[in-house]
């Protein structure tokens, strides 16, 4: 996986509300490819059709999960 | 009972002292009291101790008792929960609110006649797992406070492990009561999602987020989740199934049940540890219970889907509040929340379908058992410097490692407490036990089976604490 770039991490914030302060691009943006590279190994799953567990409701407390 | 060795009662122990009127709550409570003024500039346990506030609560006990199951009961409230009249500030440097109202956890507590005795310590918003926090002090772990208590309900479970409480309520979004409970030696419940009403607590990941007990033996959390437990108006995802005794009966026992030993997660575990699982496992099934080894596909795939709704959803939370506080916070968690604030959508659903088929894989490999055992932890409680920790000749950050054994249960939606099951060099560790929803009573008597005989010599840190500082 390719890291983002200060740039692309810096726009990706400002389009998600919360800009970072330029001394902050860097912290967040390796916290944030950290976690993406963790995230890839999902994708060899076979998640077409899956319904996501959303929360309490799909997870454990309806009648429907029991 | 001498008046000091009030504080060290177990909850059943102290309600049948009241019950008797051995003792009023004005000294259990003067005990408890007296105990944190002796020992939490040691251990760092509380936030905010409300010393008249529990006092006038036990004395209104002593004047009109009720017979409620908690009444007199000294209890810590994890500063993640709202205590009406005490501050909320959940670790953090300035965030802060001034509730009126109890969360409804605290409700329940204060209808049963529980003492409150003020807020416990915990990570910054309850974002970590260690115990330590960079603004108030770190929790200290009361078997040796050189070492972490684990959290992030580290206060409540610290307060109950050393008599400064005789019972702790937390929060378990990752492990934040199984944990603490673990590395401190307690009992603690994370119960099924919808069980324990979650108004009135500082969210931190709305999809795992639970409140549960902490306690010093099954007993005592089975009584606590009996009060906790039940529907909450005020919580759209409460549940209002009917709220059974959770107690075991004196005659429990494990014959005739099938328990799974969860082998990826034994796995995971230091030698001490995953061998006193082990022998958990051969003495349950020396009593006529069935184990089977089990593995789960999915497993592997939970340290990716939790990294990716772990950092959406507590960026979500603290959305409303992010810009105005970010130089506050300490950095590891602005550096999480920041991270979190940049997750795509369709990543963060992509984790949620993971989360699904893994809950399946689960589901249908626990059709052949009736629970799971595991580790709480994979090992006893790091020393509070410590960066990493070695398991396995392999070297893992403390975060990771503290995290590896509770997290992938988390994932479920599920009912896991932790029992503890032995010692290493004298300090504590658990076992998980692990149930489909709403298993709670089969997870309790599994676990008094479990504490009965495997008897755990340590369970009251030695005196005096501060000595050993």
């Amino acid at each position: 996986v390719t890291a983002p770039t200060p740039e692309q991490i810096a726009t990706l914030a400002e389009v998600a509300g919360h800009p970072l302060p330029p001394e902050r691009v860097g912290p967040a943006g390796e916290a944030f490819a950290a976690v993406m590279a963790l995230a890839v190994t999902l994708d060899d799953l076979p998640l077409e059709g899956v319904e996501p567990a959303l929360g309490p409701g799909d997870t454990g407390s309806t009648s429907a999960r029991e | 009972v001498t008046a000091s060795a009030l504080s060290l009662l177990t909850l059943a122990e102290a309600r049948r002292e009241l019950g008797a009127g051995r003792m009023s709550a004005v000294e259990l409570t003067t005990s408890v009291l007296e105990r944190i003024q002796e020992i939490d500039g040691v251990l760092n346990a509380y936030l905010h101790v409300d010393s008249d506030g529990a006092l006038a609560q036990a004395r209104a006990v002593d004047r009109e008792p009720s017979g409620g199951p908690l009444e007199g009961i000294p209890v810590c409230v994890k500063d993640v929960i709202h205590v009406a009249g005490l501050p909320t500030t959940a670790g953090a440097a300035g965030w802060r609110r001034a509730p009126t109202r109890d969360a409804g956890a605290v409700a329940r507590l204060r209808a049963a006649g529980a003492v409150i005795v003020g807020k416990g310590n915990t990570n910054e918003f309850a974002y970590g797992i260690d115990g330590r926090n960079p603004h108030h002090g770190d929790c200290c772990n009361p078997h040796d406070p050189t070492r972490i208590a684990g959290g992030s309900s580290a206060g409540p479970a610290v307060a109950a492990a050393a008599g400064m409480a005789l019972a702790g309520l937390g929060t378990d979004t990752t492990g934040s009561i199984r944990v603490p409970a673990s590395l401190c030696g307690l009992v603690g419940i994370r119960p099924t999602l919808g069980r324990v009403s979650r108004a009135g607590v500082v969210p931190l990941s709305w999809s795992y987020d639970t409140v549960g007990p902490l306690a010093r033996t099954v007993e005592d959390a089975a009584i606590l989740l009996g009060v906790l437990a039940g529907h909450d108006p005020d919580d759209p995802v409460s549940s209002d199934r009917p709220v059974p005794d959770y107690r075991p009966p004196d005659d429990v026992g494990v014959r005739g049940l099938r328990l799974g030993l969860a082998e990826e997660l034994v796995e995971l575990a230091a030698p001490e540890v995953a061998d006193g699982v082990r022998q958990t496992a051969r003495r349950l099934s020396s009593l006529g219970a069935e184990i089977v080894e089990l593995r789960f596909e999915r497993l592997r795939n939970a340290p990716a889907i939790h990294r990716v709704v772990q950092l959406a959803e507590p960026a979500q939370v603290h959305a409303p509040w992010f810009e105005d506080q970010r130089d506050r916070y300490a950095e590891p968690v602005r550096r999480l929340l920041e991270a979190g604030f940049l997750i795509p959508a369709t990543r963060y659903l992509e984790a949620q379908q993971a989360r699904r088929l893994l809950i399946d894989d689960v589901a249908s490999t626990m059709t052949a058992v009736d629970a799971l055992l595991a580790p709480a932890t994979p090992v006893t409680a790091p020393p509070r410097d410590a960066s990493a920790v070695v398991v396995g000749g392999r070297s893992s950050d403390v975060r990771a490692a503290l995290l590896s054994c509770a997290l992938p249960i988390s994932q479920l939606g599920w009912p896991a407490l932790s029992v503890p099951i032995g010692s290493d060099d004298g300090m504590p560790f658990g076992a998980q036990v692990v149930g489909r929803p709403y298993a709670e009573p089969l997870l309790l008597r599994i676990a008094a089976v479990i504490e009965r005989s495997v008897p755990w010599p340590e369970r009251r840190p030695a005196e005096p604490i501060g000595a050993r500082s």
